[in-house]
């Protein structure tokens, strides 16, 4: 593994969920590599497994969930050792030292994602001390600055106030900035902005997009927002059935897509230069049902291009060109929609 | 919000709705009012209630026994302020240490998996089960008459409701997004539970804590009462009452059995009150 530009390396994961007796394959293979100091976007339908995917690195999955195959190598440090997070006991010390301190997470729902009963400040307190030994008059300190540079006004005050004193907005800042005290190498980021409106959407990006910068922060972006990844990050994973189906640069996926999904997809977005009335194109069909197992390429059924290779088994990623990895038959040249 | 306004902590809030619950602040009063008569009862009388006195029974109130003497001629006054201290001791203790063992278990129940919730559930069920009444008096055969002997049964036969309760109450939290953000922030599973999860569900604790201090009080009273509680000599109100059981003294003696009565209804009437303030108090709903 490269450990001076990447950070994290997702190689064919795989991760299964047991109800009753049904297993529910949510990631089926998915390798994903996190470029250090980059922003990674992961798009899909919903119950693509992205979410799962951001969980399974952590092992952050319910009892009834498992990894069931597949490496998840994380370099905090260029040229540093690597750890291998899949390898780790979900509760035990190793993986709680890597959660918040080296990786942290922010989820979607702001409103209900901290403890109602303490103060922001104390529970910023509690990941800053848990990870770090710090007295309470410095970290107060350093909470305080980085409140403040996460745009929340008059800090100080902020500081002894419950979350239900603070907006939506607010309260996502917050949720940055339990993610950010600790300094962590990458920054996950599950649909951040899914549960505020865009005004706020759009300042919460500019947010992590400055954090990035000047933390060097790596993050992963999951989103199933198009105009977040071209807004937001600089390599995007398009995953569907709990496989990635195309990755690479955003210029590349948004200016020449390969894969019929992918295409799909940037088609159903409203853009402004649509004449109007037109009906906004969809991908005909459903996801389907997680639980089934395929025999042969899943997009098939939806796929405006499938053809017999298609039906007969699954296609290879290929590179189409150099960091633009496609999974499909359907090859550069051939004529599809 | 305003950075002036905001500055009222929960806590702050919580005092200032108490303060205008005119009920509960009465049942404030007279659980305070009681704790403190019995825990100053050497200031209030100079009467030892254990002081036996054959040569003056069934006094009636006078300056020197304000209310009068009982059938071996001890203080009915201090006997009353001195039982206070025991039944109130009782009632407290028991209520702590089941309200302890409740929330320690259910918490655990409640955030622990499938297989530790349905183990403690079945052990909690079994404990529901026993009734106190007959417990007490197989470990009283045991152990013999003894006020900790009490305390122990009324923690072992009630603490699965509060169990019951913040287990739920857990089991409700655990799946909200605050937990998971916990978990992806290394907090350790002990200290989400304890910490994290505890401290949400401290509303109905709280309000079963106070509910369970009257019954127990109740309980003993009664126990004392058939003369299977607190062993004969120690004054608890439920030993008063026991030695008003006579026709004799229900009828011409109603002081002795109308002054442990009173002082037991006006704990937990104030017990009742108060806790019932809590529970709006703690209700954020009601805001």
């Amino acid at each position: 593994m490269d450990t001076k530009n990447i950070i994290l390396q997702i190689e064919n994961l795989q991760t299964q969920f047991q109800v009753g007796r049904k297993t529910v394959y949510a990631v089926n293979d998915v390798s994903l590599e996190v470029r250090r100091g980059h922003t990674l976007g992961i798009v899909g339908e919903s119950g693509c497994g992205k979410s799962v995917t951001a969980h399974s690195i952590l092992q952050l999955l319910p009892s009834n969930g498992r990894i069931a195959g597949g490496h998840v190598r994380f370099a905090p440090q260029p040229g540093g050792q690597v750890l291998e997070l899949e390898k780790m006991s979900r509760t035990g010390r190793e993986i709680r030292a890597v959660r918040g301190q080296q990786i942290s997470m922010v989820f979607q729902d702001p409103m209900s994602s901290l403890n109602p009963v303490y103060t922001i400040g104390s529970q910023i307190m509690e990941n800053l001390r848990l990870h770090e030994k710090i007295s309470r008059a410095d970290g107060k300190e350093r909470i305080i600055e980085l409140l403040r540079q996460l745009g929340i006004p008059e800090p100080e005050q902020r500081y002894d106030e419950y979350p239900h004193q603070f907006s939506g907005g607010m309260k996502q800042r917050v949720m940055i900035a339990i993610a950010m005290i600790c300094n962590p190498s990458l920054l996950i980021a599950d649909e951040p902005t899914t549960a505020l409106d865009v005004t706020i959407q759009a300042q919460i990006l500019r947010l992590m997009r400055r954090l990035r910068s000047e933390h060097g922060t790596s993050i992963i972006l999951i989103t199933h927002n198009m105009g977040i990844v071209a807004e937001a990050c600089d390599e995007v994973a398009v995953m569907y059935m709990g496989r990635v189906v195309e990755s690479g640069t955003v210029q590349q996926i948004f200016s020449a897509p390969r894969h019929p999904y992918t295409r799909a997809l940037l088609r159903s977005v409203p853009r402004l230069d649509m004449p109007a009335g037109t009906e906004l194109a969809s991908i005909p069909g459903n996801t389907p049902d997680a639980s089934m197992r395929f025999d042969h390429c899943e997009f098939e059924p939806r796929c405006a291009c499938a053809c017999d290779a298609c039906r007969r088994g699954f296609p290879e990623m290929y590179a189409c060109e150099p960091g633009h990895l496609v999974r499909c038959f359907v090859r550069e040249g051939e004529s599809c929609v | 919000m305003s950075g002036k306004k905001s500055k009222n902590s929960l806590a702050k809030r919580s005092m200032q709705k108490l303060a205008h619950n005119k009920l509960a602040l009465f049942g404030l009063f007279l659980f305070v009012l009681v704790v403190l008569s019995s825990l100053m009862a050497p200031l209030l009388t100079s009467c030892d209630p254990h002081y036996i006195d054959t040569t003056q029974r069934y006094l009636p109130p006078s300056a020197e026994h304000p209310l009068g003497t009982d059938q071996n001629g001890r203080d009915n006054f201090a006997r009353l302020l001195y039982g206070g201290r025991i039944s109130i001791l009782i009632g407290v203790v028991s209520s702590l240490c089941a309200n302890g063992l409740g929330v320690l278990v259910g918490c655990i129940s409640g955030y622990g998996g499938r297989k530790t919730d349905r183990v403690l559930l079945y052990i909690t069920e079994i404990f529901s089960c026993v009734p106190s009444t007959i417990l007490i008096l197989v470990i009283m055969a045991f152990a013999g008459q003894n006020i900790f002997v009490m305390i122990l049964v009324f923690t072992i036969t009630g603490w699965t409701g509060t169990m019951r309760m913040v287990r739920s109450r857990v089991l409700s939290l655990k799946a909200e997004p605050f937990v998971e953000s916990c978990r992806a922030n290394g907090v350790s599973s002990l200290s989400i539970m304890f910490s994290h999860l505890l401290p949400n569900t401290l509303g109905v604790v709280i309000i079963n804590f106070t509910t369970s201090v009257a019954n127990f009080v109740l309980n003993e009273a009664g126990l004392s009462f058939l003369g299977i509680g607190a062993p004969k000599g120690v004054p608890t109100w439920g030993n008063m009452l026991n030695a008003a059981r006579s026709l004799n003294v229900m009828q011409n003696y109603p002081l002795l059995w109308i002054a442990p009565g009173v002082a037991i209804s006006l704990l937990v009437l104030g017990i009742n009150f108060f806790g019932d303030g809590l529970r709006d108090v703690f209700d954020v709903k009601q805001d």
